[in-house]
């Protein structure tokens, strides 16, 4: 069956005798936005500069809509691409930025006009055509480059660390923005990123990557339910991994653990019943709440909690055991 | 929206670069003194001598009397067209070469420098050569003696100017901007005019006048390959104030020629700066192997051009210099340690010249080096007027006719503590100011193309404004500074027309040992210049490659 | 205006100081003289010429076509204990031009290869310093030009069309200036640029002295219709365009000794010179040395061009340099008079009349040959 968007089979790319990618296969659904999501080195990015064209992989092919795409030019692609340091066009205005790519389409001078307004308009940038890029501040070099690489229709949008250079409050931002809009728009779209927050946000489907690899793909709610691996859950952010007798490696999700302030009778644990004795460690303020970092026999763990508590103080860690997810390694 | 800028050119002009008090005067102060001593003081003296005496010509015949007047069009005309030929011919090459790894791309680059660096004299003779040889003297295409020739000999020439220079810098751009290019639909050849060539603007323009400078008062390929006919401004002066010893007509042209220079310098300068500077954190692509047999043939089809033009004479001169009686042989080489009565020409076995130019080469560099690197460090750093008034003065040399430098330096520098008329050091004085130039047009836009948030990220790390300037600045200046002393070498190797006014005859250069050889008859004196001309090409193959070597491994090659 | 741009401001100003300096018809000290006028300076005496210090070193300039054998100069050493440095130009006019340019100041003290076509730019320009050589005594008075002794005949030859004998049947080599302009000769005739080559230059003043000055420039326009090659220097001239260096050209502007150094350079293999010489075409050169004004030694000086003019020098001259010379005492060598051989009535010019009419005459040759 044809996927109605991107496919991907057996795609290898090696520099200089390490590899890249070994044999990846992916597919994404038309309309669909991925993140690619993984360490550096992972060949995420990779990935996207074959998808690109921009390089050439030592096998594999790239289909779109059951076409092949592997030997075709990326100017000839009709995919879209937006770089880290937005790659602005230094010796042009913010208009002609956008205008490009549609001048590379032999639009019209009136239907270019028209369709930098709305770009502009699309990304609140409006009025600010002949602005020279160099007096942009970072979030509108930003807006700029994404309208830029919109204004065209590409069939595939591909985002390569996009909000890396700005700054939280900004990129957090901008992520829901720009989710927003691209649904909005319809456009297929992969990203790559190595911030799960930001995956998390945009994404219908994370595609986790390790070592030239596919480790895990999910939606972002699956994945962070059921990594499966462990590599998968810590990059995540998962923090409880532990090995529990009678299950094995297991993850004890954030959702899945809570402090009791009041210690466990006796001060043991009470397993048939999820309770562990704790010592208080430390904690963390984040957003309005505490993360406790507490000793138990298990090991260390770490667990959101609503107020302050005294550094050594013992405390009940209670454990949903229906909740807790096996991880392989 | 109130955040930080994005850094895409700030202004910060004062408070870059070294801090000493003593560095800053340096910086000014020794290219000024350099250039007021050794070239503006024998300027304007030969000028004044010249133009105080009665000649044949005044200035109003300059403008009004025909033959005149063609000569400063054809000079003008042919400058030009050359510039643009060598331009076409060179840019391609450029890109290849900054793009792309492939086997023998080393020597590739180096050997576009050769008839860059090889005298007029050689190069002129084997490009007559293989006119002949390859029948283009007469028939349908008459190459010899013909303008075209003059062009041709011209691109030969300077090409290597257009490559390093122009590639050095396009290996500093920032390659994902040309991705996004792509992305967006732009094909390869919308990327090059579009979204390259804008962004190349400072080091086209900084090659391109270097280029023009050098066809506009171009000597000996004027005579030799223009043919008696061709006239060009230099070749004028040339004769009317050695041979005719008009030295007021040739004064009044050097005047002219002088005062063109300027302005079309001027002009030069003022198109470099305007390109703002690069945008971003460039990430500089390491070049890569062309991948598809499509790239690999690109790759070939724009290296063709150059390399076969530089190549064809380079070969005609290493075929002559293995003629010898009777067949080929290395007789001629074998010839250069001896002094027989052949040779009476030269006072010392022609071999002592490779000695003594790779002596007067070395220290010509070093003082290209040391008083470009200050020019170039005053010129980026320094206030607006003094860096515009240096970057056009020290420019000027390379506009300025041989002859009237020569001259110059024979009546100026005549009295103590100067008279340095008959001293070795002369030479490679007057080298190194043909080569100050290369290094700071070199140097120059490297140096702006340094994207402040580099220098930022240092300070904010805690590096005070010398260290800022020792760590972010000083490494890519010392790489351009290699890459100019590999030109500004190659250049003094095959100097020859101010040596040729101050050579002492028992410390000839290559060059001028090869202008005896060859005023002599016998084809056993025209092998062993030929000889001597392998043996220059080769040096300066060697000298290239070594910089090459010793220049810091990073990904930026220049 | 002005003051926002100092640059434009002084470059303006530059431009106008320059041009009003060109207007004016200044003369400088020394132009204007005429050619054989007594000069100013006094001359060097010859007595004091005996009482040269030892141990000094001099310099003497030459033009590149300047040979003697090895050692030769060393005997001068020798004989006075003054050493001699020698200083090579490029061709003659490049000397002259130099010698002119520092006159008063010069970077040597002797020099040597000036010829006559040259002689009253220097004279007029001051260069030289009298010095009456007893050894004139031997120099025949037709050769020693300048009354007031400022510079010393060394060497006497002809510039003259030569032919290479193979490319003609018996009998049909050219013999005249007419033949070079017959359609038989058409694209043979290879010969030098007169602002660049002193034969060129020559050649070109025996057509004028040959024609007169209303005469010449149709000649020349002859020789061009007729396919001339105009080279830039003797070398390219005669060893790469002529017979004689692999050209296709067989005929030439060179020397009337060039048939003996074919002979000579031959290396034995030859016994009769392969080229010929069209005597109607023959100019007269007679090269000079002088001691240069402002010379820090100008007594050792004078003692060099004394040793210049004696045998050890004179006898040398012919093998190494290709002219006669003027030295009637002198032995030539039996190779070289058995095939080179002075005109006897070649053509010649007045030196001040070469030298008022220099320009003008090579800027309407150009005009005329060169199309």
């Amino acid at each position: 069956m044809t996927v109605q968007g991107l496919q991907v089979r057996g795609l290898s790319v090696s520099y200089d005798g390490t590899v890249a990618l070994d044999g990846v296969d992916l597919d994404v659904e038309g309309g669909e936005i991925i993140s690619l999501l993984g360490p550096s080195g992972c060949g995420k990015s990779t990935l996207l500069r074959a998808v690109a064209g921009l390089l050439r992989p030592d096998a594999g092919t790239v289909r779109w809509i059951g076409r092949d795409v592997t030997g075709t030019e990326p100017h000839a692609r009709g995919f879209g691409l937006m770089f880290q340091d937005h790659a602005l066009f230094p010796h042009r205005s913010v208009g002609e930025n956008i205008e490009f790519g549609l001048r590379m389409q032999h639009q019209s001078p009136e239907q270019r006009r028209r369709r930098v307004a709305e770009m502009l308009d699309l990304v609140g940038l409006d009025a600010m055509g002949d602005r020279a890029i160099g007096t942009l501040s970072g979030g509108e070099a930003q807006r700029v480059a994404l309208a830029r690489s919109l204004a065209p229709s590409p069939q595939l949008l591909m985002l390569d660390e996009p909000f890396g250079s700005l700054d939280r409050g900004l990129r957090e931002r901008l992520t829901t923005e720009v989710g927003e809009l691209l649904r909005r728009v319809g456009v297929t779209a992969v990203h790559v990123t190595h911030d799960q927050d930001e995956a998390f946000a945009i994404a219908d489907r994370v595609v986790v990557m390790r070592r030239g690899q596919i480790e895990r793909i999910d939606t972002p709610l699956d994945i962070w339910r059921d990594p499966h691996t462990e590599f998968v859950a810590r990059f995540l952010g998962h923090d409880n991994i532990v090995d529990l007798p009678g299950r094995g490696r297991t993850l004890i999700r954030s959702d899945a653990i809570r402090i009791d302030e009041s210690p466990p009778r006796d001060g043991v644990d009470d397993m048939s019943a999820g309770a562990l004795a704790a010592t208080v460690l430390a904690q963390r303020f984040h957003g309005g709440r505490y993360l406790t970092r507490v000793a138990t026999s298990l090991g260390e763990l770490v667990v959101d909690h609503a107020r302050a508590i005294d550094r050594g103080a013992v405390v009940s860690v209670i454990i949903d055991f229906g909740l807790l997810v096996p991880v392989s390694s | 929206m109130g955040e930080g800028r994005a850094a895409l050119g700030t202004r910060g002009v004062m408070a870059r670069g070294p801090r000493s008090r003593v560095a800053r005067f340096a910086m000014v102060g020794v290219p000024l003194a350099f250039f007021a001593v050794f070239f503006a003081y024998p300027i304007a003296t030969i000028l004044d001598r010249g133009l105080g005496r009665r000649g044949r010509h005044n200035v109003v015949d300059l403008l009004t009397d025909g033959q005149l007047r063609s000569v400063l069009w054809f000079t003008l005309w042919q400058a030009l067209v050359s510039t643009l030929l060598t331009l076409a011919v060179g840019l391609p090459a450029a890109r290849a070469l900054a793009r792309y790894r492939f086997t023998g791309k080393a020597f590739v680059r180096a050997l576009v420098v050769v008839p860059f660096a090889l005298p007029t004299v050689v190069i002129g003779s084997a490009i007559n050569a293989l006119i002949d040889r390859f029948g283009l003297d007469d028939g349908p295409v008459r190459l010899y003696h013909t303008t075209w020739a003059i062009l041709l000999a011209h691109v030969i020439f300077n090409v290597a100017v257009i490559v390093r220079v122009v590639g050095g810098y396009w290996t500093l751009l920032d390659q994902r901007v040309d991705e996004s290019a792509q992305m967006l639909g732009a094909s390869n050849w919308r990327v090059f005019v579009e979204i390259d060539l804008p962004r190349l603007r400072p080091a086209i323009t900084a090659a391109c006048a270097i280029v023009f400078l050098f066809c506009f008062t171009s000597f000996g390929v004027i005579l030799l390959l223009g043919g008696p006919r061709q006239a060009t401004i230099e070749s004028e002066i040339w004769r009317y104030a050695v041979q005719r010893t008009d030295f007021h007509t040739a004064a009044l042209l050097s005047a002219f020629q002088l005062a063109a220079v300027i302005a079309m310098v001027a002009a030069a300068t003022l198109l470099e700066r305007r390109v703002g500077r690069l945008a971003g954190r460039s990430r500089v692509a390491a070049p890569r192997r062309p991948s598809t047999a499509r790239e690999r043939v690109g790759v070939a089809a724009a290296l063709a051009p150059t390399v076969a033009l530089v190549a064809l004479p380079l070969a005609s001169l290493v075929e002559r210099s293995l003629v010898v009686r009777g067949g080929h042989g290395f007789d001629n080489y074998r010839a250069l340690g001896s002094r027989d009565r052949a040779s009476s020409s030269l006072l010392v076995p022609p071999i002592e010249a490779v000695r003594n130019s790779l002596v007067t080469a070395v220290v010509a560099t070093l003082i290209g080096l040391v008083v470009g690197g200050l020019a170039a460090g005053a010129i980026v750093y320094g206030r607006r007027a003094v860096a515009r008034a240096l970057d056009i003065g020290l420019m000027l040399p390379l506009g300025t006719s041989a002859v009237t430098l020569g001259f110059g330096f024979l009546i100026a520098l005549d009295d103590p503590p100067l008279d340095l008329r008959t001293s070795w050091m002369l030479i490679p004085l007057a080298q190194a100011l043909v080569a100050i130039p290369f290094v700071v047009r070199i140097v120059v836009p490297a140096l702006r193309a340094i994207d402040d948030r580099l220098r930022d990220a240092a300070t904010v790390l805690g590096a005070s404004p010398q260290r800022v300037w020792r760590h972010v600045d000083w490494p890519v200046a010392a790489r351009a500074a290699s890459a100019a002393a590999a030109f500004a070498f190659a250049i003094s190797l095959g100097e020859f027309g101010a040596t040729s006014f101050l050579a002492r005859p028992d410390a000839p250069t290559i060059p001028i040992a090869m202008f005896r050889l060859l005023s002599q008859p016998g084809a056993a004196l025209r092998g062993m210049a030929m000889a001597l001309a392998v043996i220059l090409a080769a040096l300066v193959m060697l000298a290239t490659l070594v910089v090459e070597r010793i220049r810091p491994r990073s990904s930026v090659s220049l | 205006m002005i003051v926002r741009r100092p640059l434009v401001a002084s470059l303006v100003l530059g431009v106008v100081a320059l041009a009003a300096t060109a207007c004016g018809d200044s003369s400088s000290s020394s132009a204007g003289a005429k050619c054989f006028d007594k000069p100013a300076t006094p001359a060097i005496a010859a007595d004091s010429v005996k009482n040269a210090t030892k141990g000094t070193s001099i310099t003497l300039v030459t033009h590149d076509s300047f040979a003697l054998s090895d050692g030769t100069l060393e005997k001068f050493t020798a004989q006075t204990g003054i050493e001699v440095k020698l200083l090579k130009s490029d061709d003659a006019g490049a000397m002259v031009s130099q010698a002119v340019i520092t006159s008063g100041k010069p970077t040597a003290d002797v020099m040597f290869g000036i010829d006559n076509t040259f002689l009253c730019k220097a004279l007029e320009a001051n260069v030289f310093q009298s010095y009456e050589s007893p050894a004139l005594a031997n120099v025949p008075k037709e050769l020693q030009l300048d009354p007031h002794y400022r510079v010393t005949p060394m060497d006497v030859g002809d510039v003259c069309v030569n032919y290479w004998k193979d490319s003609f049947a018996s009998g049909k080599a050219p013999a005249s200036f007419d033949d070079l302009t017959k359609p038989e000769f058409k694209d043979k005739f290879v010969t030098e640029h007169p602002d660049t080559s002193s034969p060129g230059f020559a050649f070109l003043l025996a057509t004028i002295a040959k024609y007169g000055d209303k005469g010449w420039e149709g000649y020349w326009r002859k020789l061009r219709d007729n396919d001339i090659a105009i080279a830039p220097g003797w070398t390219e001239a005669y060893s790469e365009q002529f017979k004689s260096g692999g050209g296709d050209k067989s005929i030439v502007t060179s020397y009337a000794s060039s048939p003996a150094a074919e002979v000579v350079f031959s290396e034995g293999k030859l016994t009769e010179p392969p080229t010929g010489v069209v005597n109607e075409t023959c100019f007269r050169q007679i090269e000079f040395a002088g001691v240069l004004r402002g010379s820090a030694h100008p007594e050792a000086a004078a003692a060099l061009v004394d040793f210049l003019l004696s045998e050890a020098v004179q006898g040398d001259i012919p093998l190494n340099m290709f002219v006669f010379p003027a030295s009637k005492s002198a032995t030539v060598p039996a190779e070289f008079s058995e095939h080179a051989k002075l005109v006897d009535k070649p053509l010649t010019l007045d030196p001040a009349t070469i030298e008022s009419n220099r320009i003008d005459w090579t800027e309407r040759w150009a005009k005329v040959a060169l199309r």
